[in-house]
């Protein structure tokens, strides 16, 4: 068949599932502003925000005090009066602000507890902020970072570098099959790679920016594997279109739009860079394409994001790797702050 | 190695009042130890304790909480999860509140001794010495007790060598009142203005007696008018200079013992 017909079998099947969340969002509407009361599980990573902490159950945002601790996984029975945002014609958010909230039965997922535990481990053995940005930069935990670090990691336009992304995936793969090379068959090894890929994705909460970068460096592998080419754009547009298949609200959500941009900008701006610092390069090219989301997002870009973020780059890698070694990370994780909190 | 060096820490007092918003966190550090008293409404008083104790020092002598309200625990919850506390310091009167049950639950986890310390009692760190002024008597750990808990408020005098500072909680002009008459009360240099400035505390009288160089507000965005009109009033009445940890971030003081200043 040709590439013309998949992409309209995929464009039907996409327009029907936007059709259906349309329909979805109608079917919640009809409660909002009265008094409802949910029975579901805790489906996203705990935000802390100052005094409050804030997650998702199912289409619906919950905000409430610091304690109790709530966990992803967590059953909740939640009852208060449902508000909706508005944020385009086709896409609201729905919330519930300082809700009843009852645990019905507690979350208990091996990847989550065992992320749980690192991040405890950082939080023993550093201080913050560099403590909670190494949990970022290693788990894509945005949990523990102080507040004020986030506005300055915000201002500064590096809050990238606490979301779990293509470089923590290609550092994942690349242990595995590093470790298991000599000792198992090739594919055997790859299998494993992939799964600590899947493992590691779910340790970040599937957030779009890690959903994006498993699939696009597991058919990548394969595509490897199998001697193919690597043609960059057409394994992103891969992967971004599987994911609005599975959840056409991703498009949507500005994780999942910067994640896609910054990555083609990676892909086409870079091959044509002159040679720069690790992590340089990658930097100037997807900000040169997340500038226009940003802007519509947020209002502003700052022109030292740029200035900043080269700087950082070459500093991420060397906490990536020493997440086993927390106390050797504080270096890097030290310098990174000290220059966040410079510019921010 | 320049970082050990650029946070190896001082012979000097240092003395911080932490910006934790509308809350209390006072931080007292001289050579490697350090007193923590209450820990505010969030966890900003971990970046608090990320600048000013070298990297390397996961150990705190002493945490006291003033009394069992969030403004003045919640950020002593994952203080104790993170540092090895050496001893904690707080009144038996509880709170039926889920930030009182996680700390209940972080110090048992964490194996923290818990004592309570009355009137009378006193403390030393180093040359830091901690006089506890009030509460009278033990308290009597009823659960959702009638009485206000900022009445149980731990008031604590602290002195370094001639530099001499008050620690309030939150206790109100009746508890001032008695603790005025009782002439315990000596004068201070640095004063740290009870109840976040509500008007309901730091009665004239009480400000008189201690007569403080330097009041100090711990206070951030809120609903009840803190700092209130009528308590900055009355600072200017005795003549103290004011800092807010709302507008200056955190209020740091050094002392050498005879000599103070604010840094």
């Amino acid at each position: 068949m040709k590439p013309v017909w998949w992409l309209l079998i995929g464009l039907v099947i996409f327009l029907i599932r936007f059709q259906t969340s349309l329909q979805a969002t109608e079917n919640l509407d009809r409660y909002t502003d009265k008094p409802i009361s949910i029975n579901g599980k805790i489906s996203s990573q705990i935000n802390l925000q100052g005094s409050n902490q804030s997650f998702n159950v199912g289409r619906v945002r919950v905000r409430t005090n610091l304690y109790p601790a709530y966990e992803y996984g967590d059953r909740l029975v939640i009852s208060g009066t449902l508000q909706r945002q508005v944020i385009n014609p086709w896409y609201s958010r729905f919330s519930l602000i300082y809700p009843g909230i009852k645990r019905v039965t507690a979350g208990n997922n091996i990847f989550i507890g065992f992320k749980n535990k690192l991040a405890v481990w950082y939080t023993r053995v550093l201080p913050e902020p560099e403590a909670g940005l190494l949990a970022g930069i290693v788990l894509g935990s945005k949990r523990g970072l102080p507040q004020d670090f986030w506005q300055a990691l915000q201002k500064t336009g590096t809050l990238h570098i606490v979301v779990a992304s293509g470089y923590n995936v290609t550092v994942v793969m690349g242990a595995v099959v590093f470790l298991f090379a000599g000792i198992l068959p090739r594919l055997w090894a790859m299998v494993l790679a992939m799964i600590a890929v899947g493992a590691y994705s779910i340790m970040a909460g599937l957030e779009p920016a890690i959903v994006r970068a498993a699939i696009m460096g597991t058919l990548a592998y394969f595509g490897q594997a199998l001697g193919k080419p690597r043609d960059g754009v057409r394994l992103l547009a891969a992967a971004a279109g599987a994911m609005l298949l599975i959840n056409p609200l991703f498009l949507f959500d500005v994780g999942f739009q910067l994640s896609v941009m910054a990555t083609l900008g990676i892909l086409l701006v870079c091959p044509r860079l002159p040679r720069l610092p690790q992590g340089v390069g990658e930097s100037l090219a997807a900000q040169l394409f997340v500038w226009p989301i940003l802007l519509y997002n947020f209002g502003r870009m700052s022109l030292f994001g740029i200035l900043v973020n080269s700087l950082i780059a070459p500093l991420v890698p060397y906490v990536m790797i020493l997440g086993f070694l927390p106390w050797l990370a504080y270096v890097p994780l030290h310098l990174i702050v000290v220059i966040i909190n410079r510019f921010g | 190695m320049l970082l050990a060096w650029q946070q190896w820490p001082k012979s000097q007092l240092k003395l911080v009042f932490c910006s934790v918003g509308q809350g209390d966190a006072t931080l007292i550090i001289w050579k490697d130890q350090q007193i923590l008293v209450d820990g505010g409404p969030n966890n900003r008083v971990l970046d608090c304790l990320g600048r000013h104790l070298p990297f390397w020092d996961r150990e705190l002598e002493l945490v006291i909480a003033s009394h069992a309200e969030a403004d003045h625990i919640t950020g002593l919850i994952e203080v104790v999860r993170r540092y090895e506390v050496k001893r904690f310091l707080a009144v038996n009167e509880a709170n039926d509140t889920a930030e009182y049950r996680a700390l209940l639950e972080a110090i048992n986890q964490r194996g923290v001794k818990v004592k309570e310390l009355v009137q009378g009692d006193a403390v030393l760190a180093g040359p830091v010495k901690l006089t506890w002024l009030w509460p009278e008597k033990p308290g009597r750990g009823v659960l959702g007790a009638k009485t206000s808990l900022n009445r149980f408020s731990q008031v604590i005098l602290a002195s370094f060598g001639e530099f001499d500072w008050l620690l309030t909680g939150d206790i109100d002009t009746k508890i001032e009142w008695q603790l005025v008459t009782s002439g315990t009360l000596p004068e201070v240099e640095v004063l740290k203005v009870a109840h976040h400035g509500s008007k309901y505390s730091s009665s004239q009288e009480f400000l008189d007696t201690v007569s403080p160089e330097l009041a100090v507000i711990e206070v951030g965005k809120n609903s009840f008018g803190h700092p209130t009109e009528e308590t900055l009033g009355r600072l200017e009445q005795v003549k103290a200079q004011i800092k807010r940890t709302d507008e200056a971030g955190d209020v740091v003081i050094i002392s050498d013992g005879d000599h103070w200043r604010v840094e």
